[in-house]
């Protein structure tokens, strides 16, 4: 993993640490996917964070104090602090996502992620829902989406675990199947 | 070139084919490459991944999950690293490493994964061995009991070899370790010992000329070479010994009897620590990680003499080992040594001064071949190893006094003449009788009266005398029959020296 990313789930494992030690896990997720709109909708949040701010480290403690004070719980506060007194308030997006994890499988709460070839209709996305609250229990996030590349079918994805009943993967599948070397009876590796 | 299609077969074959590949929907558990580097690559997911499992891209590049992490997997690229990319998926198998075994292998170029080198078309074989197995058991197991002959006098006299046996093969650059090795492939011809060449970070050049003279020799008839040369990746040449392993233990477990030979084990752990650093694995001494003895301990231990009841069946090991300076104290060197059953340490100084193979007997030594040994061999070569102590001590000795006595002189004659019968010419083994016919002449003082300058010649002589001479014929029809130094052996033996030395001695 690159430097970054390894920063970023150690922070995200402090943050969360931090949040359970305080009893404050539900208001820190709550200013987790706050401060992951944030980023999303504004540009200029972005070129905050990224630019580096000026200063000394207690300088930009003090902007962020400035900027989130009033919004966010203690706990996220000082650590968006300590973030900025390290110039690493560019990890935002990558500590989000780390902690998100964390927290969903702290919760046991299943990632869904499913795509279509195009527009689901309730009745489809309903049946996958099912399938997955059989399997993996009922507390799921889901995330959908249309991607015609799949030509016709659906791909989803739940954790770790890939089912794809497209079309463009039936046609991967058998493209790779002959075009693999063949040993007799098996593959080599 | 007339090429007649069989459109029926093709289709079929199509079918076939396509019946096994087109599944309506698809389950797998997956990881997404979040970073790809040096042939490593990050994977986030694939949480239930095991230790050493394979792993593999949608277009079909093979990885091997080695780091488990809390949030990560560290994999090691076994194909082309360019064509991995950060977002790509790697997909589990359920599967660890195997690679095909079996008479198809035989006369075979191969890479870590089986995959064939040589331009002969694919490896026609139904079995597969997974690389990482497993050492027999101590109850699996017998002493090692059978020789497995070199064909070289030095070793098979002073540090003799047991079918089951690892011997190390440690010394400097360009003394011969690996003709040693090859000489001991070309030995094995007629003896059904199946052969196992494994190359490790070797260059192309090298390993091509060793082909060629395998193949010239007749020897790739029992010969696989597993290639994994310096321009391989690292994850490649640390599979390499594993898979020529897997390979060899096909034959051992068969009743059959495969010697393999880890060319070389240095830069195996090059290798591994060039990849455990990439793995950010925490460095110990010289770099390497903290478990490099168990990467050589879990290999070499699969060598093994199998008991009766399993076959009988026989995976002896002779593992290279590179030193710096003579240095046999260094990191590497001192895990092999203390891994295997003996060492043939070979020295650069005795090299130079044209003592080849430049084996030093002082140092060099095999724990469990002795009971592997023929006994005519044993018994000849009893007092080698004092007089050759004794020569080395003399022969100091001599450099500071011109005044000796007569015993010492002759104590310096018979090490001289020692000394030449160990000589040997490159791969040209000797078969046994052979050996201890010389041997026997070099111990009994019977070449002291010849000439240096004529040593060489006399010892040709006397092998050409054991196929030629009558006394030889009669000698080597009672060494085939029982191979015991009994009176009329002796007897035998004397005259057969008595009849080709005679001419080349002085006075």
């Amino acid at each position: 993993m690159n430097g970054e990313s390894a920063y970023a789930r150690a922070y995200a494992r402090a943050l969360y640490g931090s949040a359970q030690a305080r009893h404050e896990v539900d208001g820190v997720t709550q200013d987790i996917l706050a401060l992951e709109r944030q980023w999303v909708g504004s540009p200029e949040l972005r070129h905050f964070c990224k630019r580096g701010l000026p200063g000394s480290p207690a300088g930009r403690a003090r902007s962020v104090e400035k900027l989130w004070g009033g919004t966010f719980t203690r706990t996220m506060v000082f650590f968006l602090s300590v973030l900025a007194q390290r110039d690493h308030l560019g990890m935002v997006p990558l500590i989000t996502g780390q902690y998100q994890k964390m927290d969903d499988r702290a919760q046991g709460r299943s990632d869904v992620r499913i795509s279509f070839a195009c527009e689901p209709g309730e009745e489809e996305i309903g049946q996958i829902r099912k399938l997955v609250a059989d399997a993996y229990g009922p507390v799921m996030k889901v995330a959908v989406r249309v991607d015609p590349a799949l030509i016709a079918g659906t791909r989803f994805f739940v954790n770790d675990r890939r089912v794809d009943a497209s079309l463009a993967g039936r046609l991967a599948r058998l493209r790779a199947g002959l075009t693999k070397p063949q040993q007799p009876g098996k593959a080599a590796s | 070139m007339n090429i007649q299609l069989k459109p029926d077969e093709i289709s079929a074959l199509l079918r076939r084919q396509m019946q096994q590949a087109d599944r309506p929907v698809d389950v797998a558990e997956v990881g997404t490459v979040l970073s790809v580097g040096d042939g490593i690559a990050r994977v986030d997911g694939l949480s239930t991944v095991m230790y050493n499992e394979l792993v593999e891209t949608e277009s079909g590049v093979a990885g091997l999950a080695l780091n488990l992490e809390e949030d990560s997997v560290g994999i090691a690229i076994l194909d082309d690293v360019t064509l991995v990319r950060e977002g790509d998926l790697f997909r589990r198998t359920g599967r660890v490493i195997s690679v095909p075994v079996g008479k198809a292998l035989t006369g075979r170029v191969v890479d870590a994964l089986g995959r064939p080198l040589d331009g002969k078309g694919p490896v026609l074989s139904d079995e597969l061995l997974p690389v990482e197995g497993f050492a027999p058991s101590i109850i699996e197991r017998k002493n090692v009991c059978e020789p497995l002959q070199t064909g070289i006098l030095a070793i098979d006299a002073l540090t003799p070899i047991g079918r089951g046996q690892r011997e190390l093969i440690i010394g400097d650059r360009k003394t011969g370790k690996t003709t040693l090795a090859v000489d001991t492939i070309l030995n094995q011809a007629g003896t059904g010992v199946q052969c196992f060449y494994v190359a490790v970070g070797q260059k192309l050049s090298t390993v091509s000329a060793l082909h060629k003279l395998l193949s010239e020799r007749g020897a790739m008839a029992y010969t696989t070479i597993v290639l994994a040369n310096a321009s391989e990746p690292a994850p490649l040449q640390y599979l390499a010994p594993y898979t020529g392993c897997a390979m060899a233990e096909y034959w051992r477990d068969r009743g059959g009897h495969a010697l393999v030979i880890y060319d070389d084990l240095t830069k195996h752990a090059q290798a591994y620590r060039q990849m455990s650093l990439l793995l950010r694995r925490p460095p110990g001494r010289e770099a390497f990680p903290g478990d490099i003895f168990y990467l050589h301990s879990r290999l070499l231990e699969r060598a093994a003499k199998l008991s009766d009841e399993k076959g009988g069946g026989s995976l002896t090991a002779l593992p290279i080992v590179e030193t710096q300076a003579n240095d046999i104290s260094a990191y590497i060197p001192t895990n092999v040594i203390s891994i295997t059953d003996g060492q043939i340490f070979l020295e650069a100084g005795l090299f130079h001064e044209g003592q080849r193979p430049a084996i030093n007997p002082g140092v060099s030594v095999s724990r469990v071949g002795g009971d592997a040994q023929v006994k005519a061999m044993k018994q000849a070569a009893g007092p080698l190893r004092v007089l050759l102590a004794q020569y080395r001590e003399l022969e100091a000795f001599m450099r500071f006094s011109s005044d000796l006595d007569a015993g010492t002189l002759e104590q310096l004659a018979v090490g001289r003449s020692l000394m030449y019968v160990l000589r040997q010419a490159p791969n040209q083994p000797v078969a046994v009788h052979k050996q201890v016919a010389v041997l026997f002449a070099g111990t009994e003082k019977a070449l002291v009266k010849v000439p240096d300058s004529r040593l060489r010649e006399a010892v040709k002589d006397l092998y050409d005398a054991v196929d030629t001479y009558e006394n030889g014929k009669a000698y080597a029809a009672r060494f085939a029959s029982s191979p015991v130094m009994d009176d009329e052996l002796k007897g035998l033996l004397t005259r057969v020296i008595e009849d080709s030395v005679r001419k080349y001695r002085k006075g």
